[in-house]
């Protein structure tokens, strides 16, 4: 890549005096180096990703990043967790806002397909990349699928559908849940996502409800995707 | 070594495992051991050479690299698993209640050789390239394998086996990285139910 590392980008601060406080602007190199390990990872891979070419859509120099990280795994395993921080906290939004458990698993899980969706690149760093990065980014992951097992872990009123193997379920539902998210992502098809929302919700929530209960949530989730279609046409600028 | 006294290559192109060249066999049994080791990352051609009792030359003549060998001894492990789930479920059991079996059967080849487990289940998608799509196409595989069974099962949908296959997937993944591999058979039951209510 013929980019030189001085090269200004969009969000690079201006240079000289600025005023801003140091913290400010240590904090704000970091993230902007976290962006661009993203958008690097996503369109090279992990394996063809260099420091030179992070540094250059960073807009900071290669001595500015090796003051917040040791080498290229570094700062790619702050951008993974950066990005699951992100993902978690729109999650757990999602779900806490539900009146009842089955409603709380459609909620965290739409926002969560249309969180991937929004940032193609970053739904590539986190699902995909993350596997081809070493034993120490796989290790991340599974902590972070762990975070995601008790989202599907059902409230009293749920349980007892569940039966004694819940934890094996949840476990279960997310390895389903990110199969289908894996083979969208991995086909460039991200955007796709939202609208997989009904019949997955469904396929989710069976093995803890009973029919009547996950086609209502089948029901709910066509209807906002119909929303969301008709609300695209009106506005497509959107 | 001359192009002339080169033997032509076996190998990748030829993953029928009914007569498998023995010394193909040896390359395979030993990168499978050194990958449930200690990952495809660390391993190295020594390490399989190694392993194998094999000389380099020998290896070369085999494989143009680690990776060729490393895509072989996936296509051979996959293809044997197949095979291995194919013949103990029987054509007979594509009726409602033949979930099970296969699973068992799938969960009990995987027990009793975990290093070919390592190599089918924790490290393809670690190995990154030509290998991630090589594991879709056997999930891939796998599902369709199921497909039948759910169908037959009331079930309905591609996703919904596609979903059923990723769960089974993630809880085998999850107990080799664990070390737990000779936890899986007992699973069978209740993951069958899983599968089935899943792809309901």
């Amino acid at each position: 890549m013929s980019t030189s590392p001085r090269q200004r980008t969009a969000q690079q601060l201006p240079s000289g005096r600025h005023g801003l406080p140091r913290s400010y602007i240590i904090h704000n190199q970091r993230e902007r180096i976290l962006h661009a390990v993203v958008i690097v990872a996503a369109r090279q891979g992990y394996g063809a990703m260099t420091i030179e070419e992070v540094v250059a859509v960073a807009g900071v120099s290669r001595r500015t990043y090796y003051d917040h990280f040791s080498n290229k795994e570094e700062g790619f395993l702050a951008a993974y967790d950066l990005v699951v921080e992100q993902v978690a906290e729109v999650v757990t939004a999602a779900f806490t806002s539900g009146a009842t458990w089955p409603e709380r698993i459609r909620r965290g899980v739409g926002a969560f397909l249309e969180h991937l969706a929004a940032e193609p690149d970053l739904a590539h760093l986190c699902v995909v990349e993350i596997l081809a990065a070493g034993p120490r980014a796989l290790e991340r992951r599974t902590s972070a699928m762990r975070r995601f097992h008790s989202f599907f872990l059902p409230d009293e009123e749920h349980a007892s559908e569940a039966g004694p193997d819940a934890p094996l379920a949840a476990e279960a539902a997310i390895g389903g849940l990110y199969e289908i998210v894996y083979g969208r992502v991995l086909t460039h098809q991200t955007e796709e996502l939202p609208e997989l929302l009904p019949a997955l919700i469904r396929s989710l929530l069976l093995p803890f409800v009973g029919r009547p209960v996950a086609d209502a949530e089948y029901r709910a989730a066509a209807h906002h995707v119909e929303l969301r279609r008709q609300r695209r046409e009106t506005s497509p600028a959107a | 070594m001359t192009v002339q006294d080169a033997p032509a290559r076996k190998g990748p192109s030829d993953p029928a495992a009914s007569a498998l060249d023995p010394l193909r066999r040896r390359a395979i049994e030993a990168m499978a051991a050194s990958v449930a080791e200690r990952g495809y990352a660390r391993t190295t051609v020594a390490d399989v050479l190694r392993l194998a009792g094999m000389s380099r030359r020998t290896f070369y003549r085999i494989y143009q690299n680690r990776e060729e060998c490393f895509l072989d001894t996936y296509a051979v492990v996959s293809d044997e698993a197949l095979a291995h789930i194919t013949r103990s479920s029987g054509p007979g059991s594509g009726e409602c209640e033949g979930i099970e079996e296969p699973l068992r059967a799938v969960l009990e080849y995987l027990a009793s050789r975990p290093a070919h487990a390592h190599v089918l289940v924790t490290e393809p998608v670690s190995a990154g390239g030509q290998s991630v799509e090589r594991h879709a196409a056997t999930l891939g595989a796998f599902r369709d394998r199921l497909q039948p069974v759910l169908v037959a099962g009331g079930g309905s949908d591609r996703m919904a086996s596609t979903a059923a296959v990723g769960a089974v997937y993630h809880v085998i993944q999850r107990h080799l990285w664990d070390g737990e591999a000779s936890d899986l058979p007992a699973l069978a039951p209740d993951l069958a139910r899983l599968v089935g209510r899943l792809a309901a």
